[in-house]
C-alpha cells in the first residue's frame, strides 16, 4: 500500500511537475463539484483531503464547490461548471448522457435513502404519514425521488414535502416537529451527532442505490488516467482512509456502466424538473 | 515701592498654581485624547477581526455554493448596520461577487497597515481586507471599511469639551486662588509692616489680627515673638551693659597683666592651639635677642619662631618636637643657660587653648650650683682628707704615746725608789691626761668630719655604771665627794649599744661633776623612761652634784666646744672645752638629747637619755666588756709590730705577765712564722699598719693556710679605733682589737677571752 501511494504520488508530483507550465496561483482553479448531500460547510470540510492532494497532485489550485440545491447543482453540472463532479447516481447519470462527463469511480459503500421519524413518535407504518409532512431535500434529489417513489409505492396519501437545502436540517426539522418524517441518505444519518441521531429512528431503508459517483469533465479526458490514477493513488493515503473511516465510506471502487443505466429513471426525473424550472 | 504682580507671594502662587494645573490639564486632555486614539483604535481593530470571522462564517457555505446573491444578502445587512462603510466578497478567481456601499465600477480601497485616527480623507475609514476561507480552502475575500467618522468626531469634541473645561477650570482656579491669594497676602501684608516696624526700631508693634487658620496663628507666632523679642531686648541690654562693665574690667584687667608680664624678667610666650603666637613679653624679645625681629607678633607661626632661635642653641635640640607640659635646661650658644617652662593652657571644659612658655635665665644659678657642687666636692675632699688625717694623726699620736705610757708601766713595774716612783707617776698621770686631751681632740675632729660612728654591741648597762663610777670612786674620794648611783631595777638584760661611748659619757659628765664639787656628793640616777612604740629602751641618766654651779647665762653654751662655764675654768680647773660638745654629740647619736640645769653655788643637774635596743637572748650571752684576764696560762704569742718602742713595750708587759713572745716585725714575716708552725703559737696580736704587708692582709692570708678546724686568735693592735677599722679587723679574720695606747689588763683581758674560747691543742 505504502509503496502504491509513494509511486501514485511520484508520477503525480512530475505529472505535475512537467505539466505546470506557470505558477498554480496563476491559472484557474479546477472546481470539483460536489453535489449538496449535506451543508455546504460540511461538504467543504469534507472534501479538503482530496482537494489537498490534488492540488499538490495537478500543481494549480483546486476548489471545492457545491450548490445550493441538488437542481442548481444539476443545472450547474450540465453547464460543465465543474470539472469533476461528485454527486450521486441519478446525476451522475444525468450528468454522463446529457454533459458528457465521464465516470470514474465511486463509493465502496452502499448508497441507501433512509426515511427518519423522530424515535418517540407515533409513525411506525408507511401509511402513518398520511396528512403529514415530509421533509426532504431538493426535488432533484436522489433520497427525494427515491422517498416520493416509496410514498407512491405505499399509497401514502396526501403528504406535504417541504425541501430544504441542508440535509442536516432534515433531522432538526423533524426533531422540532416541523416534519413527521425527513428523507435524507443512510451516511448523512449515520454522520448525525450521536445526540440527534439517538433521538431519530429510521421508519424505511432503501436498497443499495448508486451513491455518489466521480466524473470528469468531458474537456479534460486527456487526463482521464492521470485523474483516474491520483484518485486511486488518493484512496491509499492516511488522509483519504481517514475521510472513508470518518464518513463510513470504506473507499473508492470502480463503476460499472450498467451501474448508472440502472439510474436513468431517476436521471429523467432530474431532467423533467430542470425543464421546468427553465 | 510696590511689587510687580509676578513679583508678590500672591502673583507666585497664582502664577505656580495655574502652571501646574495647565500643565496636569494638558497631560490630561493629551493622555485622554491618546487613550481614545488608542483604545478606539483597538476597538475597530477588534471590530474588524470580529466582523470578519462572523462575515466568514456567513459567507463560506453561500461562496461554496457559489451562492452569490446570498453572499450579496448579508454584505447588504452587514453593510446596514452601523459603522460599516462598505463590504466587497471577491471569489478565488478575485471576481468581485458581492459589494455593499462601494461602487462595482470603482477599484476597492488599499487595506490600511494599521489603525490611524490621523486620515485626512473626506470618509474617514479602516479599510480591512481578509480571506474567507473554510478548513484550508480560500473560498475568495472580504473587504470591508470601518466607518471612523463617529470615533474622529468623538475625539474631537473630546479635544474641544476638555480643552474647554480646561480653560473654564483655569479661569476658576485662577480667581479662587487671587481671591485666596489676596486673604492670604493681605496679612503677611500686615505682619510684614509690622516686621518693618519692629526693624526700625519700634519693639512692640501694634498686635496683628489673629485667628484659627495658619495665617491667624502666624499672626498670634508673630505677636508672641515680639512680645519676646522685646524682652529679649532688654534682657540683651541688661546684659550688654553688663558686658560693657566686664570689658572695661578685662581690659583693666588685662593692662594689669600685661604690666605685670611686661615688668617680668622671665620671658613669656603665649602659643594657641593652630601653635601661633598669641603673646610675648619684653622679656622674652630680650632673652632671645628678638629687638629686631619685627615678625614677632601676634599670628606669627611658632615654627618660624624657632627657625629664627635655632642658632641660638649650642647643638641641636629636639625637645621642639615634644609634645605636652614640659622642663627643659636650653645651652645656648652663647654661653647661657635658658630654664623652659612650657604648660598647656585649657579652657573650663579641659579643652586645650594654647601653650604657656616661660624662659627664665637660669645662667648664674646654673653657675653657682656648679660653683656649689664643685664646692661640695672640695668639701668632700677635704673632709676625706681630714678623715685621713685624722686616722694617721691618731695613728701617730697614739703610737708614740702607746711607748710612752708602755715604757712608764714597764719602769713602774720595775724596782724604783719613791721619788723614782713619784716622777714616773706624776708622769704617768700627765701622760694619761694628755691621753684624754689627745682623744678629746681627735674623737671632736672625728666630729668635725662627720666620722664619728657608733659601736653595736650587747652590754649590760649596769655593770657599766657600776664599773664607770667604781673607777671614779678613788678620784671622787680625794676629794671627799660621795658618789651615789641609783639604778632602776627595770634595767636587767643586754642592751644593744656603744658601751665604750656611753662609759666615755658617763666618765665624762661624772669626772665633770667630781671636779667641780668638794666635800659634796654626787648621784647618779639611772631611770626607764616609758615604753616606745619603736621597742627601744629609754635610758634615762641624770648626774645630779653639789659643785660650784654653772651661771645661767652659760647653760645655752656648756655644750658648745671651746666654751667653759667661765674663763678662769681652764686655768682653774684645766680641760679644753671639749668634753661636753662630744658627749652632746655622742648623745645625739645615740638618738637622745641632752640637758643642764644648775644653781650657782649649790650644785648642776645634767640630763640625759639614750635610746637603746634590747638586746635578744643569743646576743645577751655575748660579753658585753672586756673582763679581767683571771687565770690566764702562759701563752706563746707571735707579735707582729713594726715599731721598736711598742715592741719593747709590749715584749716587756707580755712577758712580765709569763708569755712566750715572738716577734716579727711585718705582715710576711707573721705569716711565714705561722706557716712554719701553726701549733707553736696560741694567739697572734697583730699590728694593722706595717711595711712591706700589713696586719689586714697577713691576718687574710694566714685565715687562708688554716686547716679545716683550726683557728688561730688574731687580735689587732691598732691605733685607729673606729668604727671604721673595726669592721675591717673583723672582716679580715681578726677576732678581737686592741686600741693604742693599750693597756696591759685590757690586752690580757682580750687574750683570755679567745684564747679560753680556743680549744686546747
Amino acid at each position: 500500500m505504502r509503496f502504491k501511494f509513494l509511486l501514485g504520488f511520484s508520477i503525480a508530483l512530475l505529472s505535475g511537475i512537467f505539466n505546470m507550465p506557470v505558477a498554480a496561483e496563476n491559472q484557474a482553479a479546477f472546481r470539483i463539484g460536489i453535489a449538496p448531500h449535506t451543508s455546504a460547510r460540511v461538504i467543504v470540510e469534507m472534501y479538503q483531503p482530496l482537494r489537498i492532494y490534488l492540488e499538490n497532485a495537478l500543481g494549480r489550485p483546486v476548489e471545492i464547490v457545491t450548490a445550493g440545491d441538488f437542481t442548481e447543482f444539476a443545472r450547474r453540472g450540465l453547464q460543465q461548471q465543474y470539472d469533476l463532479s461528485v454527486t450521486t447516481g441519478h446525476q451522475a447519470r444525468l450528468f454522463e448522457a446529457d454533459a458528457g462527463y465521464l465516470p470514474l469511480m465511486t463509493y465502496k459503500t452502499d448508497f441507501k435513502a433512509v426515511f427518519l421519524v423522530a424515535s418517540n413518535s407515533s409513525y411506525h407504518e408507511p401509511r402513518d404519514l398520511a396528512n403529514s409532512t415530509v421533509i426532504g431535500l431538493s426535488p432533484s434529489s436522489l433520497v427525494t425521488i427515491w422517498g416520493q417513489h416509496w410514498l407512491h409505492r405505499n399509497a401514502v396519501a396526501n403528504v406535504n414535502i417541504r425541501y430544504v437545502s441542508a440535509s442536516d436540517s432534515v433531522a432538526q426539522l423533524v426533531l422540532n416537529g416541523e416534519g413527521a418524517a425527513g428523507m435524507t441518505s443512510l451516511a448523512n444519518y449515520q454522520n448525525l451527532q450521536p445526540a440527534v441521531r439517538d433521538r431519530l429512528r429510521i421508519l424505511n431503508e432503501s436498497l443499495p442505490l448508486v451513491g455518489r459517483v466521480y466524473l470528469l469533465n468531458k474537456r479534460h479526458a486527456a487526463m482521464k488516467e492521470r485523474i483516474n490514477s491520483l484518485l486511486w493513488a488518493f484512496a491509499e493515503t492516511p488522509e483519504a482512509q481517514q475521510y472513508f473511516q470518518k464518513y463510513k465510506l470504506v473507499g473508492y471502487r470502480k463503476l460499472d456502466s450498467r451501474e448508472l443505466v440502472e439510474m436513468t429513471p431517476y436521471a429523467n426525473e432530474v431532467r423533467q424538473a430542470l425543464k421546468q424550472i427553465k | 515701592m510696590k511689587l510687580a504682580f509676578w513679583k508678590t507671594l500672591r502673583g507666585r502662587l497664582l502664577l505656580l498654581a495655574l502652571l501646574v494645573e495647565a500643565t496636569m490639564l494638558f497631560f490630561l486632555i493629551s493622555n485622554s485624547l491618546r487613550l481614545l486614539r488608542d483604545r478606539m483604535g483597538e476597538q475597530a481593530k477588534v471590530q474588524a477581526e470580529q466582523i470578519a470571522p462572523i462575515l466568514n462564517a456567513a459567507l463560506v457555505a453561500p461562496l461554496a455554493q457559489s451562492d452569490y446573491a446570498t453572499v450579496q444578502a448579508v454584505l447588504d445587512e452587514s453593510h446596514s448596520a452601523k459603522g460599516i462603510s462598505y463590504l466587497a466578497v471577491i471569489d478565488a478567481r478575485g471576481k468581485v461577487v458581492a459589494i455593499s456601499g462601494w461602487s462595482r465600477d470603482q477599484p476597492l480601497p488599499v487595506p490600511d497597515e494599521r489603525f490611524d485616527l490621523d486620515v485626512t480623507e473626506k470618509a474617514p475609514r479602516y479599510d480591512v481586507e481578509r480571506p474567507i476561507k473554510l478548513s484550508g480552502q480560500r473560498l475568495g475575500t472580504l473587504h470591508f471599511g470601518l466607518d471612523l467618522t463617529e470615533i474622529i468626531a468623538a475625539r474631537h469634541d473630546l479635544l474641544i469639551q476638555g480643552l474647554g473645561i480646561a480653560g473654564g477650570e483655569l479661569l476658576l482656579s485662577a480667581a479662587l486662588l487671587a481671591f485666596l491669594g489676596l486673604l492670604i497676602t493681605r496679612q503677611l501684608s500686615v505682619l510684614t509692616q509690622a516686621s518693618r516696624e519692629v526693624a526700625e526700631g519700634k519693639l512692640t508693634p501694634p498686635p496683628v489680627p489673629e485667628g484659627d487658620d495658619d495665617v491667624g496663628r502666624l499672626g498670634a507666632a508673630f505677636n508672641a515673638m515680639s512680645r519676646a523679642v522685646a524682652e529679649r531686648v532688654r534682657l540683651l541690654t541688661e546684659a550688654g551693659n553688663q558686658m560693657s562693665e566686664l570689658a572695661e574690667a578685662s581690659q583693666l584687667e588685662h593692662a594689669r597683666l600685661d604690666a605685670l608680664l611686661s615688668a617680668m624678667e622671665f620671658g613669656v610666650l603665649f602659643s594657641d592651639k593652630r601653635d601661633s603666637v598669641v603673646y610675648t613679653n619684653h622679656a622674652f624679645a630680650t632673652l632671645w635677642h628678638l629687638e629686631d625681629f619685627t615678625a614677632l607678633s601676634r599670628g606669627l607661626p611658632l615654627t618660624v619662631l624657632l627657625t629664627r632661635l635655632a642658632p641660638l642653641f649650642s647643638h641641636g635640640e629636639e625637645w621642639q618636637k615634644d609634645s605636652g607640659n614640659m622642663t627643659r635646661e636650653l645651652a645656648l650658644s652663647d654661653g647661657r643657660v635658658l630654664m623652659l617652662h612650657r604648660v598647656g593652657v585649657h579652657a573650663p571644659n579641659q579643652e586645650i587653648l594654647g601653650q604657656l612658655w616661660i624662659f627664665s635665665d637660669v645662667t648664674r644659678e646654673k653657675f653657682a650650683a656648679q660653683q656649689l657642687i664643685a664646692a661640695k666636692e672640695a668639701a668632700e675632699a677635704a673632709t676625706q682628707a681630714k678623715a685621713s688625717f685624722l686616722a694617721t694623726m691618731s695613728h701617730e699620736i697614739r703610737t708614740p704615746m702607746n711607748g710612752i705610757i708602755g715604757m712608764m708601766q714597764l719602769v713602774l713595774g720595775t724596782k724604783l725608789d719613791e721619788e723614782q716612783r713619784e716622777y714616773l707617776q706624776l708622769a704617768r698621770s700627765s701622760t694619761d691626761s694628755l691621753l684624754r686631751i689627745v682623744n678629746d681632740i681627735l674623737d671632736f675632729s672625728k666630729i668635725e668630719a662627720g666620722k664619728m660612728e657608733l659601736e653595736v654591741i650587747p652590754f649590760d648597762l649596769g655593770r657599766l655604771i657600776r664599773e664607770t663610777l667604781g673607777i671614779l670612786n678613788a678620784s671622787a674620794a680625794s676629794r671627799n665627794v660621795q658618789l651615789v648611783s641609783e639604778i632602776s631595777p627595770s634595767l636587767a638584760g643586754s642592751l644593744l649599744g656603744d658601751p665604750t661611748r656611753l662609759r666615755q659619757i658617763l666618765t665624762n659628765l661624772t669626772a665633770n661633776a667630781i671636779k667641780f664639787t668638794r666635800d659634796g656628793i654626787i648621784k647618779v640616777i639611772v631611770q626607764i623612761g616609758a615604753d616606745r612604740p619603736d621597742g627601744k629602751v629609754d635610758v634615762q641618766i641624770s648626774v645630779t652634784d653639789s659643785g660650784i654651779g654653772i651661771p645661767a647665762e652659760k647653760l645655752g653654751s656648756i655644750f658648745q666646744p671651746f666654751i667653759q662655764a667661765d674663763h678662769s675654768t681652764t686655768r682653774n680647773y684645766g680641760g679644753t672645752g671639749l668634753g661636753l660638745a662630744i658627749v652632746s654629740h655622742l648623745v645625739g647619736l645615740m638618738g637622745g638629747r641632752i640637758s643642764a640645769e644648775s644653781t650657782l653655788g649649790q650644785g648642776s643637774t645634767f640630763r640625759f637619755n639614750v635610746l637603746l635596743k634590747k638586746a635578744d637572748v643569743a646576743q645577751a650571752a655575748l660579753p658585753s666588756s672586756k673582763p679581767a684576764a683571771q687565770g690566764l696560762r702562759p701563752l706563746r704569742i707571735l707579735l707582729a709590730e713594726d715599731n721598736p718602742i711598742n715592741q719593747k713595750v709590749a715584749l716587756g708587759l707580755l712577758r712580765k705577765h709569763g708569755h712566750t713572745v715572738h716577734l716579727v716585725t711585718n705582715g710576711e714575716e707573721a705569716v711565714a712564722a705561722y706557716v712554719a708552725d701553726a701549733h707553736e703559737f696560741d694567739a697572734i696580736l697583730m699590728d694593722m699598719q706595717m711595711p712591706k704587708l700589713d696586719g689586714v692582709e697577713a691576718t687574710r692570708q694566714i685565715r687562708a693556710c688554716e686547716l679545716s678546724g683550726q683557728h688561730i686568735p688574731i687580735i689587732a693592735l691598732t691605733a685607729n679605733a673606729s668604727g671604721v677599722d673595726r669592721d675591717t679587723c673583723l672582716a679580715a679574720g681578726m677576732d678581737d682589737y686592741v686600741s693604742k695606747p693599750f693597756q696591759i689588763a685590757e690586752v690580757l683581758a682580750v687574750l683570755a677571752r679567745r684564747v679560753k674560747e680556743r680549744q686546747p691543742d
